[in-house]
C-alpha cells in the first residue's frame, strides 16, 4: 500500500463526503420493534476506504442502505456531499446515486437476461445528461480483465468475474464515492483476495470507498475501520499499517502503469484531490503483472 | 429516464417475458374484438334503420290529437287540427334547422287499382290512404332521370273532357264543375320501404304474390295505376264528383308515408280543395323538420311544443333507445371483459415486479427514480394495451367480414338488406386501441406504483 505523501492535505481539512448522525433504524412497531441502529454517527472524508465491520446483523449492511440513500425510512441525519438525503426529492436522490455513487452488493446482482456489457451499462440507462456510454463500459471492463467476455451472459462467469461485472457497472459512471456491501461474501477464498486487491488499487486511485464486511482480511486495505455490534459503533479507528504490504503493492502498481492507457476510461483526476495516493491515470489498462489486474483463472467459466 | 432508455428496457420485456405478456395481451384482444364487433354492428344496424327505415334526422311534428267529440260530435262536424302557415315559419327559425316541410293528407275517400305489370294482374285497396308533401324534400333521394316528382299540372297538357282525348299514359285532368280539363302525366307517387316490407312480409304470402325484392323493386318505378278520388268502400266525399285519374309510382322514398301513397304537396291541395272544402286545404295535416344532425331534434321539439305541436312517430326514437340499450348492453359484455383483461394484467404485472424485485432495486441504486420505474412498467403495460388492441381489431374487422359473407349467403334478400351489417366509422379503431391501452394501464397501475414504491435497500439484501 503507498505511503500517504506529506503533502497530500489530511482528509479532515476538507468537509466529508459522507456524514451521518444519530442515525436510528428500527424495524417492526411495538412490542415486535427491533432497533437495527442506535445512535450511530460518523464520517467519512474524501479519499478514505472505510471498512465496517461487523457479525451477520450488527446492522452494517442497513447502515450502508441508508448512507446510499437506498433506504429512507431512518430517524437522524445522513448527509451525501453536503446535502442532506431528508431535503432530496425521490428523482434528486436517484440522481445522486447514479452520478456519484457506485454500490457493490454481494449478491452481485447481475442480469441473467443481459450481457456483460449491458449489465455495466444498465445506470447509463437512467442517466439523462450523456449519451453513448458504450466505450466507457468498454474501456472499464478493459481495465478489469473481461473485455473479451463483454458479450458472454453472467451465467458463463465465474464468481470472480461476476463480481469485477459488478465493480464495472459501479464504476461506469465514474462514482466519488463506492458502496460496497459484503463484496467478498460470495467468493472463494482467492478470489476474494483478488477482490481486495482490486478494491485497493481502485482506492490508490482515488476512489472513497465504504466496504461493510464481516471479513476482518477486508480491513487489511482500509485507511480506517469501524466496528459495529448491536446497532452501535464499537469503535472508530485508523487502520493498523502494513509497511511491507503497502511497500509490494505500491512496486506491483506502480510497476504495471502502461503508457498506452486507455484516457477515455479515466475519470477526473482533479477530483481526486485527497486520495492517498493519487495516480496519473486512475483507470489504465489491465497489466498482466499486476496480480490484481490479472484475469481470474477460468473458475468453471 | 430517456425515451430510448424507456424503449429499450421495454424491448428486453417484450422479449423474455413474451409469454406472459401474450397471455395479458389475449384477453385485452378478446375485450377489443368484442367491443369493436359489437359496436361495429350496433352502429351498421342502427345506420339501416335508422337512416332507412326510421330516419332520425328528421321529425313530424302534428298538431294534438282530436279529442273525442262525444254525441255533439254527431250533430255538429268540428274542424279538425292543422298546422298552420305561420307554424311553418316559425319552425324554419330554429336554429339546427336544414329544412321544413308541409305534409296534407288527403281528406277524403279514395282507393285504388293497378300493379299489373309487377304481378300479371290488377291489385288494388278498396280504402287508399295518401298525403302531399314538398317535392323539395325528397329531391336528393330520387335516381336522377327518373320520372319527375312534382305536380304535373306544372306542366299541363292540352284541354280536354276525357282520357280519349290525351295521349296514353296521360289522363284528362277534369276537376269537379269544371267545363274542360287538361290532359295530364300520371300524377307522380312515392311508396314506402315500410309499405314494401309490410308487402313481402304479410300481404304477397297471403296473396300468394311474389316478394318485391330489389328487381321487381326497381321495375316497380313507373308502374301506373288507377286512383278514385271521393269514393272508397266506405263512403263518397262530401262535395265534389268522384272520378278517376291515373297515378305512377316514381321511387321508394324514407320520406313517404308508412302505409299509403304520398304525392306532390300541390296535387293534395288541390283535390283536398275540390273534395273537401277549402278549410281542408289552408292547413297542414303535419309537417317535416329536418335536423342538421341528431342533436337538434330536442330544440325542435320543444319549439313544436310551444306551438302545440307533437312529434307523430316515436318509432325512431324508440328504436335508437332500442338500438342504445343494446349497444349498451353488448358494450357492458365487452367492459367486462376488458376488467378481466385488465384484473390479469394487474396479476401478470404483480408476478413480474414481484420477480423482478432485485432488479429493479438494481436499477434504483444506480440511478433509477421511482418515477422511471413507474413509467417503465406503465409504458409495457401500453405497448401489450396498445398490441391487444389492434389484434382485437383486426378479430373484430374479419369477424364483421365472415358475418356479412354468411348473411349474404344466408339470409333471404330484402328490400333494405344491407350490403353490410357493420359500421366501422373512421373513429372507432383509434378509439377502441385507446380503450384497450387504458384498461392495460389500469391493470398495471398497481404493481406499477408497487415497483415505484419498492425499497432498493430491503429487495438488494434480500431481507425483504
Amino acid at each position: 500500500m503507498p505511503a500517504r505523501t506529506a503533502s497530500a492535505p489530511r482528509p479532515e481539512e476538507h468537509p466529508p463526503i459522507l456524514a451521518v448522525e444519530d442515525l436510528r433504524k428500527v424495524y417492526g412497531d411495538g412490542e415486535g420493534a427491533r432497533a437495527a441502529l442506535d445512535g450511530v454517527s460518523l464520517t467519512v472524508q474524501k479519499g478514505e476506504l472505510v471498512v465496517i465491520l461487523g457479525q451477520s446483523g450488527s446492522g452494517k449492511s442497513t447502515l450502508l442502505g441508508l448512507a446510499g440513500g437506498l433506504d429512507r425510512d431512518y430517524e437522524g441525519r445522513v448527509s451525501l456531499f453536503g446535502r442532506d438525503l431528508a431535503t432530496l426529492s425521490d428523482r434528486a436522490l436517484a440522481q445522486l446515486r447514479g452520478q456519484k455513487l457506485g454500490f457493490v452488493f454481494q449478491a452481485f446482482h447481475l442480469l441473467s437476461h443481459l450481457t456483460v456489457l449491458d449489465n455495466v451499462l444498465a445506470p447509463a440507462l437512467f442517466d439523462t445528461s450523456r449519451t453513448d456510454r458504450t466505450d466507457r463500459a468498454l474501456a472499464v471492463l478493459d481495465h478489469l480483465g473481461l473485455k473479451d467476455r463483454a458479450p458472454d451472459s453472467p451465467a458463463q462467469l465465474s464468481g470472480g468475474q461476476r463480481q469485477r461485472v459488478a465493480i464495472a457497472r459501479a464504476l461506469l459512471q465514474e462514482p466519488e464515492l463506492l458502496f460496497c456491501d459484503e463484496p467478498t461474501g460470495n467468493l472463494d477464498a482467492e478470489t476474494g483476495d483478488r477482490t481486495i486487491r482490486l478494491f485497493r488499487d481502485l482506492h490508490r486511485e482515488g476512489l472513497t470507498i465504504v466496504a461493510v464486511t464481516h471479513e476482518e482480511r477486508l480491513a487489511a486495505i482500509a485507511t480506517r475501520v469501524i466496528r459495529i455490534k448491536d446497532g452501535r459503533i464499537e469503535s472508530d479507528a485508523p487502520a493498523p499499517r502494513d509497511d511491507s504490504a503497502s511497500r509490494n503493492s505500491t512496486s506491483d502498481n506502480s510497476a504495471s502503469r502502461d503508457s498506452t492507457s486507455d484516457n477515455s476510461a479515466s475519470r477526473d483526476s482533479a477530483s481526486r484531490d485527497n486520495s492517498p495516493s493519487r495516480e496519473p491515470d486512475p483507470l489504465p489498462a489491465r497489466d498482466a503483472r499486476d496480480p490484481v489486474l490479472a484475469t481470474d483463472p477460468p473458475e468453471g467459466a | 429516464m430517456k425515451l430510448a432508455s424507456l424503449v429499450t428496457l421495454v424491448r428486453r420485456d417484450l422479449f423474455r417475458t413474451r409469454g406472459a405478456l401474450a397471455t395479458s395481451g389475449f384477453g385485452i384482444a378478446a375485450g377489443t374484438a368484442a367491443l369493436v364487433f359489437f359496436l361495429a354492428l350496433g352502429l351498421g344496424v342502427r345506420a339501416v334503420l335508422l337512416g332507412q327505415v326510421f330516419p332520425i334526422d328528421q321529425v313530424e311534428l302534428e298538431p294534438p290529437k282530436a279529442e273525442d267529440p262525444g254525441l255533439l260530435g254527431l250533430l255538429f262536424s268540428a274542424t279538425p287540427p292543422g298546422v298552420e302557415p305561420a307554424d311553418v315559419d316559425a319552425l324554419r327559425a330554429v336554429p339546427g334547422v336544414a329544412g321544413v316541410y308541409p305534409k296534407l293528407k288527403l281528406a277524403f275517400p279514395s282507393s285504388a287499382r293497378g300493379g299489373k305489370e309487377l304481378f300479371g294482374y290488377d291489385v288494388g285497396t278498396s280504402e287508399m290512404i295518401a298525403d302531399g308533401i314538398d317535392p323539395a324534400l325528397v329531391k336528393d333521394e330520387l335516381p336522377p332521370g327518373a320520372f319527375p316528382f312534382d305536380d304535373p299540372l306544372a306542366h299541363p297538357g292540352p284541354a280536354c273532357t276525357e282520357d280519349a282525348a290525351c295521349k296514353s299514359p296521360q289522363y284528362c285532368e277534369l276537376p269537379t264543375g269544371a267545363a274542360k280539363g287538361v290532359c295530364s302525366d300520371p300524377v307522380p307517387a312515392l311508396v314506402s320501404r315500410y309499405l314494401v316490407e309490410i308487402f313481402d312480409k304479410s300481404i304477397a304470402p297471403a296473396h300468394r304474390l311474389p316478394p318485391i325484392g330489389q328487381t321487381l323493386l326497381s321495375k316497380a318505378a313507373g308502374v301506373t295505376f288507377t286512383m278514385r278520388l271521393g269514393e272508397s268502400l266506405l263512403g263518397k266525399a262530401k262535395q265534389g264528383s268522384p272520378r278517376v285519374v291515373r297515378a305512377r309510382i316514381v321511387g321508394i322514398s324514407k320520406r313517404a308515408i308508412d302505409l299509403g301513397l304520398t304525392l306532390p304537396l300541390g296535387v293534395a291541395t288541390r283535390w283536398n280543395k275540390e273534395f273537401a272544402g277549402d278549410a281542408a286545404a289552408a292547413r297542414f295535416s303535419s309537417v317535416i323538420v329536418q335536423v342538421g344532425s341528431n342533436t337538434d331534434t330536442s330544440a325542435v321539439l320543444a319549439a313544436g311544443t310551444a306551438r302545440k305541436l307533437t312529434p307523430k312517430d316515436t318509432r325512431a326514437r324508440d328504436v335508437s333507445v332500442l338500438i342504445s340499450m343494446t349497444m349498451g348492453l353488448l358494450a357492458l359484455v365487452a367492459a367486462v371483459i376488458f376488467l378481466v383483461s385488465a384484473s390479469n394484467i394487474a396479476y401478470t404485472f404483480r408476478v413480474l415486479v414481484t420477480e423482478r424485485r432485485g432488479e429493479i432495486a438494481l436499477y434504483r441504486a444506480v440511478g433509477a427514480s421511482a418515477f422511471d420505474m413507474r413509467s417503465w412498467m406503465l409504458a409495457l403495460a401500453l405497448v401489450v394495451g396498445v398490441a391487444g388492441g389492434t389484434v382485437g381489431l383486426v378479430i373484430a374487422r374479419l369477424l364483421a367480414l365472415g358475418a356479412d359473407m354468411l348473411a349474404a349467403s344466408k339470409l333471404p334478400d330484402f328490400p333494405f338488406k344491407p350490403s353490410t351489417f357493420f359500421d366501422f366509422p373512421w373513429w372507432l379503431p383509434p378509439a377502441s386501441i385507446g380503450f384497450a391501452a387504458l384498461f392495460a394501464i389500469l391493470g398495471a397501475w398497481g404493481p406499477a406504483r408497487r415497483a415505484a414504491r419498492l425499497s432498493p435497500a430491503g429487495a438488494l439484501a434480500g431481507t425483504n
